[in-house]
């Protein structure tokens, strides 16, 4: 089997990394022995778990190491870190027993998402909002590249996901599962502010240009919008996903 | 790395900041009474509409335009996906101080961007500030994302249509301000109450900082109020252009639904 190895480049990636699978993270890449702020953490959470860290001599005078941590950006930072794939789920582990039905909890199915700071981003919001799981589909979708890892600042660890093939298909079991399927559409009739909230709510966010495919909206039970009050349509995917992530779980 | 590569790859940075691709990026430039291009260049085989609309724009509004080839437009802006067109952007007109500072409106809601440095992340959240209604945005200019090619780009138009205004001292225009009677609210994970339990109804003004450090804290010291978005995951942080969003929907939610209860 072809191991596939990620190189991340963002410190909260690789630290979540290192604390859900330590064992996956194949070496640390680092230019100085007191790295200071989040990088600091990385080192000391790679030895403690005894991940490979390789020293990099010689370019450690370049000014740009000598930036303080807050001038990075989420993506640079001079050290990065070789790391396998994570094991992605089966769509079982991550619906409810169906019996009982759930009461509450929301997940997320997003259908065909092309860029891959956009599934970053809402895997990011969906660890912050702690989402039950996450069906990702295959084809016509970004690749789970080191991107996606980075952007998704340890989203990409924490959380139960699962691709597949057919969403249709993945979307009646998770009916059958008890969750309410919660479609985003500009053209809804519905404003997300007239949603139920107290839903065991599966939401899916479509694809950035064409939104959800015809055979996923047919599954929706209900399909809210985000009116925009504005010259432009709609916001950005992951964005309109936070929202209603933020919506949804309000106390 | 020798010098001349590296001088090469900065000319290269400035060359693509002035120009933006892709058929929406560039139509909505066009439409623009706003920021319009100065030049446009395009592909002889557009969608008819596309091709005549071009033609007509810089036609009537004396815009330089050339018909080249989409290797051409390859080579110009470094960028596979043109889509058979291109525009070179003048440098971006700001929204002057005095036109924030003197205009009164009621329940204005504003955002400011505290040193945003990632361009998708600076025009999300300017895309997401048109369409929730936000009446302009402020941002300082030390450490903040310029007008790139990306965050035009990310912004999906909303630079068109937005009153931006940048400031040299962003604290100095928070304490305007406040002069107005506009609260001053952080977006802080440190928040001392959720951002739900703000007053978002009257005249606010929302800061959010810097994707690693946060708001400066001089800054933040001006700010009357800090909320959080509350968490209800076990781990992690939001994205700060996802958090500007969330915050605004919340604003946008409180003024516009009746409570019930």
């Amino acid at each position: 089997m072809i191991v596939m190895l990620l190189e991340l480049k963002n410190p909260h990636s690789i630290l979540a990394a290192i604390r859900h699978r330590s064992h996956d993270v194949r070496e640390l890449r680092i230019r100085n022995a007191h790295p200071g702020g989040v990088w600091q953490e990385v080192l000391q959470a790679a030895q403690q778990s005894g991940s490979p860290v390789v020293m990099e001599r010689g370019p450690s005078k370049n000014r740009s190491d000598r930036k303080p941590p807050s001038r990075e950006t989420e993506r640079t930072g001079g050290a990065s870190a070789a790391v396998r794939e994570r094991k992605l789920n089966a769509l079982e582990e991550l619906l409810p027993a169906s019996d009982p039905p759930p009461e509450s909890g929301l997940w997320m199915a997003l259908d065909c998402l092309q860029d891959p700071h956009n599934v970053g981003a809402i895997l990011r919001s969906a660890s912050f909002f702690g989402v039950r799981g996450v069906i990702l589909t295959k084809d016509r979708s970004a690749p789970l590249n080191a991107t996606v890892y980075d952007i998704s600042a340890g989203g990409m660890e924490g959380l139960r996901i699962c691709q597949v093939v057919n969403l249709r298909r993945a979307l009646e079991q998770a009916k059958e599962a008890g969750l309410w399927i919660l479609g985003t559409s500009e053209h809804a009739e519905r404003d997300l502010s007239e949603i139920e909230r107290k839903r065991p709510w599966l939401i899916v966010v479509g694809n950035e240009q064409t939104g959800m495919r015809r055979l996923t909206s047919e599954q929706c039970d209900q399909t809210c919008r985000l009116t925009s009050l504005g010259e432009v349509d709609s916001l950005n995917a992951s964005v309109a996903a936070g929202a209603i992530l933020a919506l949804l779980s309000a106390p | 790395m020798s010098a001349s590569r590296r001088s090469k790859t900065r000319s290269r940075i400035s060359h693509q900041q002035s120009w933006i691709w892709g058929r929406h990026t560039v139509l909505e430039a066009i439409r623009s009474d706003r920021w319009t291009p100065c030049e446009v260049r395009f592909v002889e085989d557009l969608p008819r509409e596309e091709f005549a609309e071009l033609a007509q724009f810089c036609a009537e509004r004396d815009v330089e335009s050339s018909v080249v080839s989409s290797d051409r437009l390859e080579q110009l802006v470094h960028h596979q996906a043109h889509q058979g067109m291109i525009a070179r952007m003048p440098e971006y007109t700001y929204l002057p101080a005095n036109d924030l500072f003197q205009r009164r409106v009621s329940n204005a809601l504003y955002l400011v961007l505290d040193s945003i440095q990632d361009a998708f992340n600076f025009g999300a959240a300017l895309r997401s500030a048109e369409v929730l209604g936000v009446d302009a945005v402020l941002v300082g200019e030390r450490d903040q994302c310029g007008m790139t090619s990306q965050a035009v780009r990310s912004s999906a138009g909303a630079v068109h249509h937005l009153p931006i205004h940048r400031s040299s001292d962003l604290t100095d225009a928070l304490a305007k301000l406040q002069t107005r009677d506009i609260q001053v609210i952080a977006a802080s994970e440190k928040g001392d109450r959720t951002i739900g339990e703000c007053d978002l109804v009257r005249s606010t003004a929302i800061v959010l900082g810097n994707e690693n450090s946060g708001i400066a804290p001089e800054r933040l010291a001006l700010c009357g109020i800090q909320a959080r978005i509350p968490q209800t995951g076990r781990v992690g942080s939001l994205n700060v252009a996802v958090a500007a969003g969330i915050v605004l929907y919340e604003a946008i939610r409180q003024r516009t639904i009746p409570e019930s209860d």
